[in-house]
């Protein structure tokens, strides 16, 4: 087909104009990033949550991209990727729930939920 | 053991492969060694009975080796019909133990003549020592102590006999060395006789050479096994010339791959003139093989406790009595002459110059040693150490024969000697200062009777056995003095070996009549000696039975016309053209065997048909005239101290204090110099001793302080732990943390994986 790559030209300006697999891809990147970003720098346990949140749904931002864009399983209109972002969601309520619970469990022993008292494996 | 015999075994065919070639020499070798180990595992649950299993394990071992030495005779009888020799090769099994490229390290047995009777020797005297011992021992808190490592002892030296190659012999050596340290230092715990009062209390009043403060079994037994090591590092390092010889040999296509250090093949690449082909140290031919002689003779002064390795023996007293009796008598002291007899072909003329120079001057210190002591023990031993040394003139000699016959003399009467001994000082309560005894001869007659035979043989009186042999060992030092005029100093041990059967007449006469005769010195002491119970005097005079001549030659005793008393005890071989008798033991055991090379500067042991009418070549004339000077000699020098020890000890019409006293220059200086021990102990234990400790100390600081403290405290230390420092402060303990360098780590692999 066309080039392997699509360089930086075609990003804004592909051969369907911005709206390509490509920009929605940068958009997961971006907020996997941003994720990560939360969770390295967040004292607050929950904030790190919500990185993992954000994480999540980048992941989720990836699926749908490549069911609009992304190969199609013969003549399917390709709905597979969007089922698995629902998937996902549930999921990541679900490991919340779970999560505050151990963030629950940590702040009635320590009284603190900082993240970064949290060293005891510290050399 | 006549020809008769002979014919029939030989009808019956003894089979090279047999039973007694292959598995009885395992049986007699391992069954010491199951001994000790069932000895040692049973605990104390054989404290009752361990004197039996040893006693079995060592019976057992002598009836096989009964058997085993009666086929062997057979076999040689039959293979060597006619022939020259009365032996026939050995006979080797070897299983291969190392394989270095295409060279194999054997393990085997070498059954000869030589080996089947020097194990008959070993076994019986150790089935003796100890039943004997059942008496000794009996009380000792260590009784079942003493059997192990009696049994493990023989183990050890019937492995050197048995050996089959020089590295066996060398690991079995330290065998037996690790037994005598153990038999030596038996009771551990005993304080040095400088601490011990009951020594002190018993001992006599004049010194005695040794420092008391270094004297005790512990003492003891280091001292021997360290002399011993010195010994072996020469051995080992005429091993390492063998066996760099032969294998280079073998690269070279000879048959010597398997088992380069195997006795028969030493003995056939020497005939092949291997050692003319290789260079070590700029060294080959002769000279090489005379360094390695004498390094390999090396491990035998320090295992027979010759100049200058003598110290040990006298200090090894400190061990039970009949520990020393098989031990230092019988038989590890003469694995040093049995390793020279082994390699008595591939001596040359000057290593063989050199054993029978240090044969000479150890025999004259160590009796002149002798002549000095108060214990009965201690003159014993040094008794020992000189006797040995007489063995090592003989093979020093070029006489294979007259060298290993008093090995076997010796054997038998030394041991007995010493049991004697044991019997003397256990009816004494324990006191071994001759000082104090006397005139036990009408309390403990048997005792006296075993003491006097043993006494009549060292001696070499005429019909004893050691007559015999010590008349052969003076004949062939003056015989090689005489063929070998260029070297005036053969005349050296030739002169020693004279003038000590002379001081071995001496002392041997001042123990018997210090001990036996005369007035009691001691009232006390008399009136408690009693005669030992039957299981100590039997195996004396059984003993006493093997100290006597016809055993060893048969034309001692031959009526006019030829025949002998006891025909089945003699061979008839031709000699001179004539039929002649020589006693079995001669002709069958310690006759060079004919796959040992003659050695090859010797004269010919029985020169072959001798001419009509009387044109005698030199050679023989020498021979002959050897004989009979030595005969006179001993003789002579026999009766001279056995005047000296008469007049001084048994009628006391010398006084020996006395001419001591008058005579301060030369007899006085003499004695004080005996009973120093020539200091040769002192320049040991105060010179030698604290040099190699000092050199220790020196070291240690230098390992301690520098490489210890600088190198791996210090530089290595610092280094790890600074390394480790730097690895563990990644370990911070925050999960933010580690979920960053995760993600750059992925990142990271990404990155490499598009950019590939």
């Amino acid at each position: 087909m066309e080039q392997a790559y699509l360089t930086l030209a075609d990003t804004v300006a592909g051969p369907s104009g911005p709206d390509n697999l490509f920009n929605y891809l940068l958009l997961g990147a971006f907020l996997f990033a941003l994720g990560i970003f939360c969770m390295i720098t967040r004292r607050n346990a929950i904030g790190v949550l919500m990185g993992v949140e954000l994480i999540l749904n980048a992941a989720g931002v990836n699926f749908v991209a490549f069911s609009r864009f992304g190969n199609r399983m013969g003549d399917s209109p390709g709905f597979d990727g969007q089922i698995f972002t629902l998937f996902i969601v549930v999921l990541a309520a679900a490991e919340a729930a779970v999560a505050l619970a151990l963030v629950l469990a940590v702040f009635q022993n320590r009284h603190s939920i900082d993240v970064t008292q949290a060293d005891e494996l510290k050399w | 053991m006549d020809s008769t015999f002979l014919t029939l075994a030989a009808q019956v065919g003894p089979v090279t492969d047999g039973f007694a070639f292959t598995m009885a020499p395992l049986w007699v070798l391992f069954l010491p060694l199951v001994a000790f180990v069932l000895l040692l595992a049973a605990g104390k649950r054989l404290d009752k009975g361990c004197d039996v299993v040893a006693i079995l394990a060592m019976g057992v071992g002598f009836l096989l080796s009964l058997c085993i030495f009666a086929e062997s005779l057979a076999h040689g009888g039959a293979a060597a019909e006619g022939g020259a020799s009365s032996q026939a090769a050995p006979v080797v099994h070897n299983i291969s133990w190392l394989k270095v490229g295409n060279i194999t390290l054997t393990l085997g047995i070498l059954v000869d003549n030589l080996s089947a009777f020097m194990s008959v020797v070993v076994t019986g005297l150790a089935t003796l020592v100890l039943i004997y011992s059942i008496f000794y021992m009996k009380g000792d808190g260590y009784y079942r102590r003493y059997f192990a490592y009696m049994c493990f002892f023989c183990f050890a030296m019937l492995g050197v006999v048995f050996s089959s190659n020089l590295l066996m012999t060398f690991i079995f050596w330290e065998l037996v060395g690790l037994g005598s340290y153990f038999l030596i230092g038996f009771w551990f715990d005993k304080p040095p006789v400088g601490q011990d009062p009951g020594y002190q209390k018993l001992k006599a009043s004049y010194a005695t050479g040794i420092d008391e403060r270094y004297l005790s079994p512990a003492h003891a037994q280091k001292k021997a096994f360290v002399m011993n090591r010195i010994g072996d590092f020469g051995f080992l390092s005429g091993i390492m010339i063998f066996a760099t010889t032969m294998i280079a040999a073998a690269t070279q296509g000879n048959t010597y791959a398997n088992g380069p250090l195997e006795f028969t093949n030493l003995y056939a690449a020497r005939e092949a003139g291997v050692f003319n082909n290789i260079e070590i140290f700029g060294l080959h031919g002769e000279t090489l093989l005379t360094l390695a002689g004498i390094l390999t003779f090396m491990g035998a002064i320090g295992k027979s406790a010759q100049f200058p390795l003598h110290t040990w023996l006298a200090d090894a007293m400190q061990g039970p009595t009949t520990g020393s009796s098989i031990i230092h008598a019988a038989t590890m002291v003469a694995a040093g002459v049995y390793l020279t007899a082994r390699i008595h072909p591939l001596l040359t003329t000057e290593s063989m110059f050199f054993i029978a120079m240090i044969g000479g001057i150890t025999a004259f210190l160590a009796a002149t040693m002798a002549m000095v002591q108060w214990d009965i023990k201690a003159v014993l031993a040094y008794s020992t150490v000189s006797q040995l040394a007489y063995m090592m003139i003989g093979l020093g000699s070029g006489s294979y024969t007259a060298g290993v016959s008093h090995l076997f003399t010796h054997a038998v009467f030394k041991c007995m000697l010493f049991l004697c001994a044991g019997s003397v000082i256990h009816a004494c309560h324990h006191l071994q200062d001759m000082n104090k005894m006397g005139g036990l001869r009408k309390k403990m007659p048997k005792t006296y009777l075993a003491t006097l035979c043993g006494v009549l043989a060292i001696t070499g009186v005429p019909f004893f056995s050691g007559f015999y042999s010590k008349d052969a060992i003076i004949a062939s030092s003056i015989e090689q003095a005489l063929t070998h005029p260029e070297n005036a100093l053969t005349w050296i041990p030739c002169i020693l070996a004279i003038l000590t059967a002379g001081l071995t007449a001496f002392y041997m006469f001042r123990l018997l009549f210090m001990t036996f005769h005369g007035e009691p010195r001691d009232q006390h002491v008399y009136d408690h000696a009693h005669e030992s119970p039957a299981i100590a005097t039997t195996p004396l005079l059984l003993l006493a039975v093997g100290c006597l001549g016809f055993w060893w030659s048969g034309h001692l005793i031959q009526w006019p016309g030829g025949g002998v008393p006891v025909p089945a005890l003699s061979a008839q071989v031709e000699e001179h053209g004539e039929k002649a008798s020589v006693g079995w033991i001669d002709h069958y055991v310690v006759s060079p065997n004919s796959e040992m090379a003659q050695p090859h500067e010797a004269k010919p042991e029985h020169p072959a048909v001798a001419e009509a009418g009387d044109a005698h070549s030199p050679a023989e004339e020498a021979h002959h005239k050897s004989h009979l000077y030595a005969t006179v000699i001993s003789i002579a020098m026999l009766l001279i101290g056995l005047m000296a020890a008469v007049g001084i000890y048994l009628n006391r019409a010398l006084d020996m204090d006395l001419i001591i006293e008058q005579n301060p220059g030369t007899v006085g200086m003499l004695w004080e110099l005996a009973s120093q021990l020539w200091f040769f102990d002192r320049l040991y234990q105060d010179g030698i001793v604290p040099l190699a400790k000092w050199f220790s100390r020196t070291l240690a600081r230098f390992d301690f302080g520098f490489v210890d403290r600088i190198l791996v405290d210090g530089l290595w230390g610092w280094t790890t732990w600074m390394a480790g420092t730097l690895v563990r402060s990644m370990q911070a303990g925050r999960v933010s943390y580690y979920v960053g360098v995760t993600a750059g780590a992925v990142a990271l692999i990404v990155l490499l994986l598009l950019l590939k």
